[in-house]
């Protein structure tokens, strides 16, 4: 049980609550829906119906008005068990939390209400075929035309897009960023599943195509120009948040099978874990996974606090923690052998599933690439 | 972190952006973001920084970067939301 002294007692009981539901209703049955390549949409119902879908959504548009911390603590249960269900919570919460900073009145009371419900599921559309890390280069357009705008362009790795209901899609008319929120049934607005995934198998992963779909200015959210200065970043701290906490459910999911596995197994009549080895990658297993959860702790405790670094506390926890993870998914098979390396144990999807946290929400060398730039500022000495 | 608003917003403001950066001194009219000295993160680092030490709200209808170009905008753009809302 993650029992840290620096949560409050309401956090620790909503904890509680998160692990009792996924011990119910997601364990049993995680590893089928990965197996099927989707989560039952029953399943998200019934996680709406318990306020996990819409959680950190302010009171105020139907939401469970949750700090970060309670976010971090749901995606941390939900992801030890599934990744896949719990990058629902990723990109819901990533639409949710951009139109409730930036979106106008309208669009909250259109959309955070039926989010908050989930009724209505959000994804995040900004990845192209051609463009992944160099956000700013990305090529989908919005023409204006009068004094609305057709969108064309394709998004592509797009997590829940399809099963959502809404895309909040990213693009540019010529030199200025720009979004917009479009239904999924909008004219112009095609869809196609990509199956097989590495990872996130039962994550509804799609490709999506718009045909000169109608954008009207009140589906426009944020200023043109300063969207990936401040539209996006806002999403992709969320989605960090997310991500951060469920690689530290994953890793504890590894850390938990790893040891039941090598205390059982016997080798050279003991125990596997009575040889020296296996008990290293066990410690460093659970030394890296506090290390990970104090970082995502620290994160969210200053973005809570509304605090300025919390943004860069954030991206130093999905930094830390995605890479700890995938160590640990690594060392989890290393530990089991023969018996790691087949999908009939759970250790094998979650090594597929950790790597998949390397790469989303800004690729760990992109990550490198602005940490180190500001650490090697923040941390020079002044002449 | 204890956020000190006595001195004038231009000491405040300047004094987050050198912790920033890490720079000895700065001009209050040196273009912040022309230069490239803050990375990607800056814009909305600055933003909740000034939301929280002087207890304003950002809107959309702020952002616009002529705003938080400089130390000496960004005082201004500070001063007159205050005045907005009579802090
Ligand atoms: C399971 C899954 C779910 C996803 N869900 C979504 C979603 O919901 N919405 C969405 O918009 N996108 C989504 N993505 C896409 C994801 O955001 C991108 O994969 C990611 O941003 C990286 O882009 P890319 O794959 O095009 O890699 P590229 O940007 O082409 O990078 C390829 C490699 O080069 C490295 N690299 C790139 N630039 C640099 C550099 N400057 N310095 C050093 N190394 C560099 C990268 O780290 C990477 O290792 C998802 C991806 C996956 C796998």
């Amino acid at each position: 049980m993650f029992n840290h002294h620096l949560l409050t007692q309401q956090q620790k009981a909503d904890y509680k609550r998160f692990r009792e539901y996924v011990k119910e209703y997601v364990e049993p049955f995680a590893s089928e829906w990965d197996k099927q390549q989707g989560v039952p949409r029953s399943v998200i119902e019934k996680c709406a119906e318990a306020g996990f879908v819409g959680g950190i959504i302010p009171k105020e548009y139907g939401g469970g008005g949750w700090d970060t911390v309670t976010f971090g603590l749901l995606n941390e249960a939900f992801g030890a068990a599934s990744s896949s269900l719990c990058g629902l919570f990723t990109v819901q919460t990533m639409v949710a939390m951009t139109i409730s900073r930036w979106g106008s009145e309208e669009q909250k009371k259109q959309w955070l209400e039926p989010m908050a419900k989930g009724k209505v599921i959000g994804s995040f559309a900004m990845t192209e075929p051609k463009v992944g890390s160099d956000i700013q280069s990305i090529e989908t357009t919005f023409t204006p035309q009068g004094e609305n705008y057709l969108l064309n362009g394709t998004k592509r790795w797009i997590t829940y897009s399809g099963l959502a209901d809404i895309f909040l899609v990213f693009g540019k008319n010529e030199d200025k960023s720009m979004a917009c929120i479009i239904p999924s049934n909008a004219p112009g607005v095609k869809v196609i599943p990509i199956r097989d995934m590495l990872g996130f198998r039962g994550a509804y992963l799609s490709q999506l195509e718009f045909t000169d779909c109608l954008i009207t200015p009140s589906d426009l959210v944020g200023k043109p120009g300063l969207v990936i200065a401040y539209v996006a970043p806002y999403g992709l701290h969320y989605g960090r948040v997310s991500t951060a906490w469920s690689s530290t459910g994953l890793h504890r999911a590894c850390v938990e099978t790893a040891s039941s596995y090598a205390s059982e197994r016997r080798q050279f009549g003991e125990p596997i874990m009575e040889h020296g080895l296996i008990r290293e990658l066990l410690t460093d297993m659970v030394v890296e996974m506090e290390a990970a959860r104090s970082l995502c702790l620290s994160g969210s405790i200053a973005d809570d606090a509304h605090m300025p670094d919390a943004m860069e506390k954030i991206l130093m926890a999905k930094y830390y923690a995605s890479r700890a993870a995938s160590r640990a998914a690594a060392n989890t098979i290393q530990a089991m052998g023969a018996a790691g390396c087949h999908e009939e144990n759970r250790a094998a999807e979650y090594y597929r599933n950790a790597k998949i946290m390397e790469i989303i929400e800004g690729t760990n060398q992109v990550l490198q690439r602005v940490l180190g730039k500001s650490f090697a500022r923040k941390y020079k000495k002044k002449s | 972190m204890r956020i000190d608003t006595i001195s004038r917003p231009q000491d405040t403001i300047r004094q987050f952006i050198l912790d920033s950066v890490n720079l000895p001194d700065l001009d209050d009219d040196f273009d912040i973001f022309e230069t490239g000295i803050v990375n990607s993160l800056f814009a909305i680092e600055l933003m909740t920084f000034l939301e929280k030490a002087f207890n304003i709200k950002v809107t959309m209808d702020d952002l616009d970067m002529a705003n938080f170009k400089t130390v000496n905008t960004t005082a201004q753009f500070v001063l007159n939301k205050q005045g907005a809302s009579g802090v």
